[in-house]
């Protein structure tokens, strides 16, 4: 959803925000498949 | 140094402004959507407290069982569900929640947004943790019982779990999930939505000790979840990672539950750490002393947290390097913690002091903290540790670090803020009452244990030898005074909220200084819809 009444300034810092959530989330989920990767391989 | 702030919201023009107090007028659209970083940090904050009666009714059931030796009220197996379940409540529901709560007031307001970066999410962070603990305490009353095997869930003997025990993984999950959502959203509001001028080091502490907080969950809730994933499959789908048995290693799942659980630690006290920063300055009169070095021993700390998690399983058998690598590793983080402590108590140094209850709670804080620190030191010692180790001075030590740490801290934070947020002052009275009582029967609950401990007494037992009973006496009576002194904080709580006549002004105390104390008491439902220009260090403690 957008919303109209949003100033320009602040869309543009939130879809900023976005692409760092993005590349957060990717970190989280890659530390995620590391441990149990090598725990896997380890075995 | 002149404050030089402009911004539309600041009390002097909010009239002129009343745009920003638009709520949405029914009960689903306000809780239950909302996505205001207000009302989701109050929902935070009750679930919180909810959660510390809960957690707070279980630790009862333990004093009031260890009143005594012998086998009295609850049977051995349900006093191991109490422990476990205490542990996880206070930990992942009650400390951890409730620092995100004040997150969600207060990181928008101080960095001067509008709002969290990504609102939606922020409420689907709060929503998902009372499915998770319904579903966690919904165990207790399965058949196979609750999980029984301690907080750090360590096979083989967490394996015997009944079927409840997927019910608590998938909990477990759930607020993880939440979590690293909460950390993302809270790093990403910081690098994305500061106000102009409100440059890194120009940020509360507060906020900066969030910062930090956040990179550490987003590093460490995935390897839990990593961990908690392996013992499901070995649990439920014939996998050996854990399981001698099978060829499996116990010790690998201690191994990575501490890397984990260590920085775990920290993520319950840096935030406390952030407002102590804040409270001192503010009763001293004072900027706080040492700002960046306070930034850059935050973060010390943090960097340190991730080398020493071997420091809890010193008796699994290392090699003598990795015991000696931990040890000193571990004693290192005195170093930024001394740094800490001994700015704050510069901050203190010829200021002209007042002691109201926030300021009574954090002064606690760092008295009693520190005690818990330093036998932290003793614990770190090698050698001394495998006489400690799982003792009731393990118990002593951490109920240290995160009652009268991390539980003053918070204390300390909603007396501050209470005003704030609300708009009406507490009773300074009762405020101070509560204080005494809680400092007094905290010590009275946890000192003897440190005696219990050096003596011998295991810790995860109902029932104990008749030469442990005259301490085990006194902290049970320390933990029910103390059990009850937290009920008149909720009603001072709640008498601030609903009932107090006292208004707050914007500023609230004579010393507070900050963009959030720029606002309104309270402040309107939607602040800084445009940001304020910050053109100096006055509204910040970095000078």
């Amino acid at each position: 959803m957008i919303d109209k009444h949003e100033p320009d300034e602040l869309r543009q810092k939130r879809a900023q925000a976005v692409k760092t959530a993005l590349v957060l989330g990717i970190i989280a989920a890659a530390i995620f498949a590391t441990f149990v990767g090598s725990a896997i391989i380890g075995r | 140094m002149t404050t030089q702030v402009s911004h539309p919201d600041v009390s002097e023009t909010h009239d002129e402004h009343d745009h920003g107090d638009h709520k949405p007028t029914g009960f689903l659209d306000r809780w239950l959507f909302t996505t205001n970083h207000k009302d989701i940090g109050t929902l935070y904050l009750v679930f919180s407290l909810t959660m510390f009666m809960i957690g707070g009714a279980m630790a009862m059931v333990i004093r009031a069982e260890l009143f005594m030796p012998g086998l009295q009220l609850v049977e051995p197996d349900f006093f191991n569900q109490m422990t476990t379940m205490h542990a996880l409540i206070m930990v992942f529901g009650a400390v951890m929640p409730a620092w995100v709560g004040f997150a969600n007031w207060l990181v928008p307001m101080m960095i001067g947004a509008p709002d969290m970066a990504l609102p939606r999410m922020n409420n689907w962070s709060f929503w998902i943790l009372p499915f998770a603990f319904t579903m966690l305490l919904s165990t207790l009353f399965m058949d196979s019982g609750g999980p029984a095997a301690g907080w750090t869930l360590y096979p083989p003997l967490v394996l015997q779990t009944g079927t409840s025990f997927a019910f608590v993984v998938f909990a477990i999950h759930m607020m993880g999930v939440s979590s690293i959502m909460g950390s993302i959203n809270i790093i990403a509001t910081i690098f994305n939505m500061r106000a102009p001028g409100m440059r890194l080091l120009r940020m509360p502490m507060f906020v900066w000790t969030w910062l930090i907080t956040a990179f550490l969950l987003i590093a460490v809730m995935p390897v839990l979840a990593g961990a908690v994933t392996m013992l499901l499959t070995d649990h439920f789908f014939s996998t050996n990672f854990f399981n001698a048995a099978g060829g499996g290693d116990p010790v690998m799942f201690q191994h990575i539950f501490w890397f984990f659980g260590h920085p775990e630690v920290y993520i319950m006290i840096l935030p406390a750490f952030g407002v102590v920063s804040e409270i001192l300055p503010t009763f001293s009169r004072k900027p706080l002393f040492g700002y960046g070095s306070m930034v850059y021993a935050t973060a010390t700390i943090a960097f340190l947290s991730f080398i020493v998690w071997a420091h809890h399983m010193f008796t699994v058998g290392m090699p003598l390097q990795g015991e000696l690598f931990f040890m000193y590793a571990t004693m290192l983080i005195s170093v930024p913690t001394g740094v800490k402590v001994f700015n704050w108590v510069s901050t203190m140094w010829q200021g002209s002091m007042t002691f109201e209850t926030p300021m009574l709670f954090a002064i606690g804080f760092v008295v009693l903290f520190t005690i818990g620190g330093l036998s932290g030191l003793m614990l770190a010692i090698t050698a001394a540790d495998f006489q400690y180790h799982d003792t009731y001075f393990v118990v002593a030590h951490f109920h240290y670090v995160l009652v009268p740490g991390a539980v003053f801290a918070l204390m300390a934070a909603t007396y501050y803020w209470l005003p704030k947020f609300t708009g009406n002052m507490y009773s300074e009275k009762w405020g101070k009452i509560h204080f005494w009582l809680s400092a007094i029967f905290v010590n009275v609950l946890f000192f003897p244990q440190h005696y219990l401990g050096l003596a011998g007494m295991p810790r995860r037992i109902p029932d104990y030898s008749p030469q442990f009973a005259d301490f085990n006496m006194i902290s049970s009576i320390g933990g029910f005074a103390f059990g009850l002194t937290q009920v008149l904080f909720v009603g001072i709580v709640w008498h601030c909220a609903y009932r107090s006549k006292v208004k707050a002004t914007p500023a609230v105390w004579e010393g507070s200084r900050g963009l959030e104390w720029t606002l309104d008491s309270p402040p309107a439902y939607h602040s800084f819809n445009t940001p304020p220009e910050v053109t100096c260090n006055a509204l910040s403690r970095a000078d």
